[in-house]
């Protein structure tokens, strides 16, 4: 047997099994950066609602604390409460007034009472203000028809400051 | 004879760094950050403009009487960009299509036009037609906004320090006009 044989088996011998954790410490140094870099601080959460494509802008204002007002193919949502349905992304009859097709009233109803409710709060609370702001998280495939109703809805329930959620660049 | 002295060095320690309990913090950090962090982009808290800007914006904007009102029909069939300047009415009609795609550059190129002569203006009334998605009309706020990053810039002068100052930003401020129409 050669020399180098033999010395081998005899480190082979005295050896004990460590594991090289060098490149997972890497790995995960790389990946925390990369997660803290992306961690958002804002205080206003705007989760997008599943199936509801909004719609991407170069706009860089950040959002602002508002009632949710979410428009999706499917129906209008104030908040997590669903308050009108769609039919293809289009308003149904039922829901819009006979005298006036741009007013829908449930949404109308829903609004004011949310409206009143924060008033109400405001009067008694000096630190609340009514502000009339909404924040729409609007569907980027619907018609400006369907967007139209429901911004005139709401506007005319008080929320006369709108927003408009987008995706950044 | 002198006896030879010999001198052991001392061995090398070879020692393992422990990274165990940075392992498992970052075992533990990762999670959380991957439960919380927001992968879509909330937009950043920016104020990149001069004063000067600020104030001319916000005079645009107390200006209840406005002497010149710049507003653009849009719809699938044209752009129609309209300057009231005290009641005298320029109408510039132009394409809204290119392909399948809206005309964004040809906006683009007569809103600057229209900016040139009308530095201190700063909102848009935009009138979209019921056939344009929320998309399209997202599209061509985001062309009035501003002129880009490479694209001329426009001087204002403040009225109160007779400061000048230089921006991209076209009609940051978009309303629309026909909400309350029938």
């Amino acid at each position: 047997m050669s020399r180098v044989t033999e010395r081998m088996r005899q480190n082979n011998k005295k050896s004990t099994f460590v594991l090289q954790l060098t490149a997972m410490v890497d790995m995960f140094t790389i990946l925390l950066v990369f997660l803290l870099k992306s961690y958002s601080t804002s205080a206003v959460n705007i989760t997008p609602s599943e199936g509801l494509n909004l719609p991407f802008s170069t706009s860089q204002e950040a959002p602002i604390e508002a009632l949710k007002l979410v428009v999706a193919q499917d129906g209008v949502f104030v908040g997590d409460q669903r308050v009108i349905d769609f039919k293809d992304g289009q308003v149904l009859n039922e829901d819009m007034s006979k005298d006036d097709p741009d007013f829908l009233t449930k949404l109308y109803a829903y609004l004011e009472k949310e409206a009143t409710k924060t008033q109400e709060i405001a009067a008694r609370n000096q630190a609340i203000q009514f502000t009339g702001r909404i924040l729409m998280q609007a569907d980027e495939n619907l018609s400006y028809v369907t967007l139209k109703k429901v911004m005139y809805t709401a506007s005319l329930a008080g929320y006369t400051d709108l927003k408009m959620a987008t995706i950044g660049e | 004879m002198r006896k030879k002295t010999i001198v052991k060095m001392p061995e090398e320690p070879n020692y393992d760094l422990d990274l165990a309990p940075m392992l498992a913090m970052m075992v533990a950090l990762i999670p959380i950050l991957l439960l919380s962090t927001v992968f879509v982009k909330v937009k950043i808290i920016e104020s990149p403009l001069p004063q000067v800007i600020q104030e001319a914006i916000a005079e645009d904007q107390k200006n209840g009487e406005r002497k010149v009102e710049i507003s653009l029909e849009a719809s699938l069939k044209g752009f129609v960009l309209v300057v009231d300047n005290n009641g005298r009415k320029q109408r510039k009609r132009f394409s809204a299509t290119k392909g399948e795609e809206l005309n964004l550059d040809g906006l683009k190129k007569a809103l600057i036009e229209v900016k040139k002569r009308h530095p201190r203006s700063f909102q848009l009334m935009l009138k979209p037609g019921s056939e344009l998605s929320y998309k399209q009309i997202v599209q061509i706020m985001d062309t009035a906004r501003d002129t880009g990053k490479n694209g001329p810039e426009f001087t204002v002068k403040s009225s109160q320090t007779e400061e000048e100052a230089s921006t991209n930003l076209m009609f940051p401020k978009v309303v629309f006009g026909n909400l309350m129409e029938g």
